[in-house]
């Protein structure tokens, strides 16, 4: 092998020095991993040559955790157990989702965190995305040949904090190690702008499956600075496919509630529905079951649409507002996410930015392999990369004050990381504790932010009212996550802050999560090694049996030849118990026995090549 | 370091925001905690902190009004939390003028309201300037007070901001 592994010089460092490291695109319908391999950046495989995972977590009988494809059956047959679009619940309360029409059962978890009630328990966001991220571990493990250095995984530019966290806990419970948290947006436009050279203003249409992003940035001798980012987190293709279920109801007039199974399906057809409309005029929409034969045409999928699409635009217009620049100084537009495949988005955002979009490269794709661009870069592989990426918070970061009101501390759309530190004063003499309120957000009121973690400030040494000044540094690192210290000025008295985060696990949490998931990780390891062995019997009594057809009565004798016919009945009974080392050791015996059989066999078939041919021809 | 220093500036108003924003990238370059994600966690918080100052100075020497607040702060005078309000009531006035028509502004007045949009950045263009001028001359009262009105000023462009927003989207 070794000989075979020849790389351009300066694509290649030294293999000693090489990390593995991949760009994970953990969306909200399907799910990729790709890498940096021989200099150029591709979507990894699985074993059936398929690049996307389909983001499905099934919790079968007895515990069995089945991801993509496998769990995908299970989406008519047990939907309640089979849980799709879970990126939508993440760093959700359940107050958020109590109006959302999801075929799920849905509970608060104590820190009011949502959970779904599954056979195995309750069952939250983050955990159900670490299972992906596991399939996804796996998949990088047996296609770089070892255990991943790190990740880069991407997040819509709009996710709040706590769904940050969400998904850098989830990676956490999947045993990988983050390197950086990627905004969608900013991935795909590392993916272009690398490919192509180019640099000026690039604005970055992002419509997935559950949440729509809009990035402008300015790229500049490598550097791309992100200068405004907007859009909104509930809001994707799953939105398009509602819409037109809700048509579909409507036009057959179906008035009796129907059932979780019967919503599951009706999605799923006029999701396909949707699809096909990209490609044709007009598309059938049939369900036996509800008597249901229509016609859905391109023109009112258009106008059942285009209010969303006009949702959309809006946000652009905000952005580019945002960034201060001119509209017509943008030179690319990337299309990014399933969603840009409809017409109507193409032919609706290439009008506003009075420009072709730009679609090269696969709009399900291209954030994955942005994001392994920046893994490669970011794990040590490219140490002359000029390569930098400068990113912004999304959302505003700011504090309740007096009456139920938010002061902002941080504007969105400031570079991070970022900084601002904040005074209090405490207002009643002796006082000790004080309560702070984190939110994010852009609106005025408590109400309509997210509540974020409220810290309690004590010890603050007791003095008369207005005399304790107590600093809060508000601190965003470069994955867009928050922290928070304090420090009481006058007394220099560190005070001692108690986080309370309001919609997230705590580290507690996750540290259970951890311990349970490596629980199954070790019997997820077994069951590997098994089907590993019983692959191999297979491949084993194949090629065995392959080769006694053609020669087995010739070469062998009768002895030798029940031998191993006896031996080979052995092997695939041995096969079918779940016993790992009699498997191994039962291949083990077979291949001694068939040692001498092999050797027969070479020599028969070198015979055979040089008879009746001279010297010269060898 | 103060933030002229970290970007090798002498202290001044007008700077050249080219130059500003190609030493911005290039110190974001070495400093930035995306070139320490494999190092040990100190050098990883020391990345952190010195790639926020970084932005925090970029932040304020490109926006003119914040600029022009440091300046003030560099001389002694901090302007951003005083609770000191304007003397000038000639400005005042005009000021209260200004938002009552922004106020009364309904959707027919485009071409008033562009015309307004105009005059906002010319106002705010003369105050700059003013502002040099005064800082030069060592004023620094009346430098502050240009930074002042300045600020009333911008609120007023968001505001007039905020209702294009309202009335033509």
């Amino acid at each position: 092998m070794a000989l075979l592994h020849i790389a351009e010089p300066d694509k290649s460092v030294a293999p000693h020095q090489h990390k593995r490291a991949a760009g994970i695109d953990l969306g909200t319908t399907n799910s990729l991993v790709a890498s940096v391999r021989s200099g150029s950046a591709g979507i990894l495989l699985d074993q059936n040559g398929q690049d996307m995972l389909p983001s499905i977590v099934h919790y079968a009988e007895h515990g069995q955790v089945l991801v993509g494809r496998d769990a995908q059956p299970f989406l008519d047959t047990d939907p309640l157990n089979t849980l799709v679009s879970v990126k939508r619940l993440m760093g959700k309360a359940f107050d958020d989702l109590k109006n959302a029409s999801l075929p799920y059962e849905l509970s608060a978890h104590e820190s009011g965190l949502v959970q779904i009630k599954t056979r195995i328990g309750s069952v939250n966001a983050v955990q159900a995305s670490s299972e992906i991220l596991k399939k996804l571990k796996a998949r990088a493990f047996d296609s770089l040949g070892g255990e991943l250095s790190g990740v880069v995984i991407t997040v819509p530019a709009y996710f709040d904090d706590a769904q940050r966290q969400g998904t850098k806990d989830a990676a956490r419970i999947a045993g990988l190690h983050v390197l950086r948290l990627l905004n969608e947006p900013t991935a795909a436009a590392i993916a272009y702008g690398l490919d192509s050279g180019k640099k000026g203003l690039i604005a970055v249409y992002d419509l997935g499956g559950g949440t729509f992003d809009i990035s402008i940035l300015r790229l500049q001798k490598g550097v791309f600075e992100v200068l405004a980012t907007g859009g909104n987190a509930a809001l994707g293709g799953d939105d398009f496919d509602a819409v037109i279920v809700q048509w579909i109801i409507e036009q057959s007039g179906i008035t009796h509630t129907l059932s979780f199974v019967e919503q599951q399906q009706l999605r799923q057809i006029a999701c396909l529905a949707k699809q096909k409309l990209s490609g044709q005029k007009t598309a059938n929409i049939v369900h036996q079951g509800l008597k249901i034969t229509l016609n859905l045409s391109r023109e009112i999928l258009n106008e059942l649409i285009s209010v969303l699409i006009g949702k959309t635009l809006r946000a652009c217009k905000r952005a580019v507002k945002d960034a201060q620049i001119n509209l017509l100084d943008i030179v690319e537009v990337v299309m990014v996410g399933g969603s840009t495949r409809i017409p109507l988005v193409r032919d609706k955002v290439s009008a506003y930015f009075q420009q072709e979009v730009l679609t090269s490269i696969d709009p399900d794709k291209v954030v994955a392999i942005g994001a392994a661009i920046q893994a490669d870069i970011l794990v040590g592989n490219k140490p002359d990369s000029e390569m930098l990426l400068l990113d912004v918070l999304p959302l505003s970061l700011g504090l309740e004050t007096m009456g139920g009101l938010v002061e902002k501390v941080i504007p969105r759309n400031s570079t991070i990381p970022v900084a601002r530190a904040q005074e209090f004063t405490t207002f009643k003499d002796g006082q000790t504790a004080m309560l702070i309120h984190v939110l994010q957000g852009e609106r005025e009121q408590v109400k309509d932010c997210r509540s974020l973690a409220r810290f309690e400030l004590t010890n603050i040494p007791p003095m008369a009212a207005g005399a304790a000044h107590i600093r809060v540094t508000f601190q965003v690192d470069a994955d867009g996550l928050l922290s928070v210290t304090a420090m009481e000025k006058s007394s220099s008295v560190q005070a001692k802050i108690e986080v309370k985060p309001s919609y997230g696990l705590s580290d507690n949490e996750v540290m259970q999560m951890l311990q349970a998931s490596q629980t199954f990780a070790e019997q997820d390891m077994a069951t590997r090694m098994l089907v590993e062995q019983q692959v191999e019997v297979r491949r084993v009594l194949e090629n065995l049996n392959a080769a006694l057809q053609k020669d087995g009565v010739k070469l062998l004798s009768e002895k030798a030849y029940d031998a191993i016919k006896i031996s080979m009945k052995n092997l695939s009974n041995i096969a079918l118990k779940n016993d790992v080392k009699a498997i191994k050791n039962a291949l083990k015996s077979i291949d001694k026995l068939t040692e001498h059989y092999a050797s027969l066999r070479m020599d028969a078939s070198i015979k055979q090549a040089l008879t009746g041919k001279s010297v010269d021809e060898i | 370091m103060n933030y002229f220093e970290i970007f090798s500036l002498v202290p001044s108003f007008s700077i050249d925001l080219v130059l500003l924003g190609n030493t911005y990238r290039n110190l974001q370059k070495q400093y930035h905690p995306d070139k320490y994600v494999m190092s040990c966690a100190s050098k990883r918080l020391v990345a952190m902190q010195k790639s926020t100052e970084i932005n925090d100075a970029y932040q304020t020497l490109k926006n003119n009004c914040l600029r022009a607040q440091y300046l003030l702060l560099l001389s002694g005078m901090d302007i951003e939390l005083e609770q000191r309000t304007l003397q000038d009531t000639d400005f005042l006035i005009q000021q209260m003028l200004w938002r009552e028509k922004v106020e009364q502004f309904r959707v027919e007045d485009e071409d008033e309201i562009t015309d307004f949009s105009t005059m906002i950045v010319q106002q705010i263009a003369n105050l700059e300037n003013e502002f040099e001028m005064k800082r030069q001359q060592n004023a620094l009262e009346e430098s502050a007070e240009c930074v002042r009105k300045l600020k009333f000023m911008l609120k007023l462009q968001i505001e007039l901001d905020q209702l294009e927003e309202k009335l033509f989207d």
